[in-house]
């Protein structure tokens, strides 16, 4: 396997990968450098066209993907995720959940209690079950690696970003 | 910010219960990133003439936004060997947002 990640300790070769949010920006980017790293990427988003257009991108460099269209809010789709993950690859090595959603930028006393509920379903209480599945999955094959991505907003305050 | 703030209590505690199992978490704070989303967002924040955009990146020291490929790099090196004594950590991957 050729090692093309300058500055990388090691290669993924073998690994597999599942990474939510796919479909564009950060968690596109993640799912073709570690395809490229050589592990296997499953690539869950809710938006179908954009999330294989991602799987498509990484074929065509050679790489081994597949889509899973997913809503990490859902709490039966998250487990059938990671099961698709072991049925197709036999295993689960590394899970970066970068699936976020942003809501308007209006002050806290003006959010609605639908935009709230929402946001916290898919950002909060939708890392935390894909962190339920992907766990379960990772001590059953001996360990794991899982990344969470946040913001800078998880360690100050916005204003008018409360949820 | 409230679920950005909660992630990294749910991976801290994901950390401390399953480093047994070896299983490591950690989290990712990106700054401003060249994402369709902080698109959206910096076009929310825009009021009465001011430029979100300029006033974010006059606030690191790397007058840039991140590029989704270089959080990237960041998770795959939080996920790799080279990382293996690392759990529990929140990055900061910002320009240099945060040191100010």
């Amino acid at each position: 396997m050729a090692r093309r990640g300058a500055g990388m300790a090691s290669t993924m070769a073998g690994k597999v990968a599942l990474i939510t949010g796919g479909s564009s920006g950060i968690g596109r980017s993640a799912s073709l450098l570690f395809a490229r790293e050589g592990a296997r990427v499953v690539v869950a988003a809710r938006r179908i066209e954009e999330g294989e257009e991602t799987v498509h991108l990484i074929q065509e460099a050679g790489g081994d993907a597949c889509f899973v269209r997913t809503d990490v809010s859902q709490s039966p789709a998250v487990p059938a995720l990671v099961t698709t993950c072991v049925q197709r690859y036999g295993r689960l090595d590394y899970a970066v959940n970068t699936a976020g959603i942003e809501g308007g930028i209006v002050p806290l006393i003006d959010y609605t209690e639908e935009e709230w509920d929402a946001i916290i379903a898919i950002n909060l209480k939708g890392v935390w079950l894909c962190m339920k599945a992907e766990v379960r999955q990772m001590q059953h094959n001996g360990g794991g690696a899982i990344v969470n991505v946040a913001s800078i907003g998880g360690l100050i305050g916005f204003p008018r970003m409360g949820p | 910010m409230a679920t950005k703030h909660g992630i990294i209590g749910l991976t801290k505690t994901a950390a401390l219960e399953y480093a047994a199992d070896n299983i490591r978490g950690n989290v990712l704070c990106p700054g401003l990133i060249d994402t369709p989303m902080a698109d959206r967002l910096v076009a929310g924040m825009q009021t009465g003439g001011i430029d979100a955009e300029q006033i974010l990146l006059s606030l690191a020291p790397i007058k840039r936004r991140g590029t989704p490929k270089e959080i990237a790099a960041a998770a795959a090196w939080l996920c790799s060997e080279a990382a293996s004594y690392v759990t529990g950590h929140s990055m900061v991957v910002d320009g240099g947002f945060m040191t100010i």
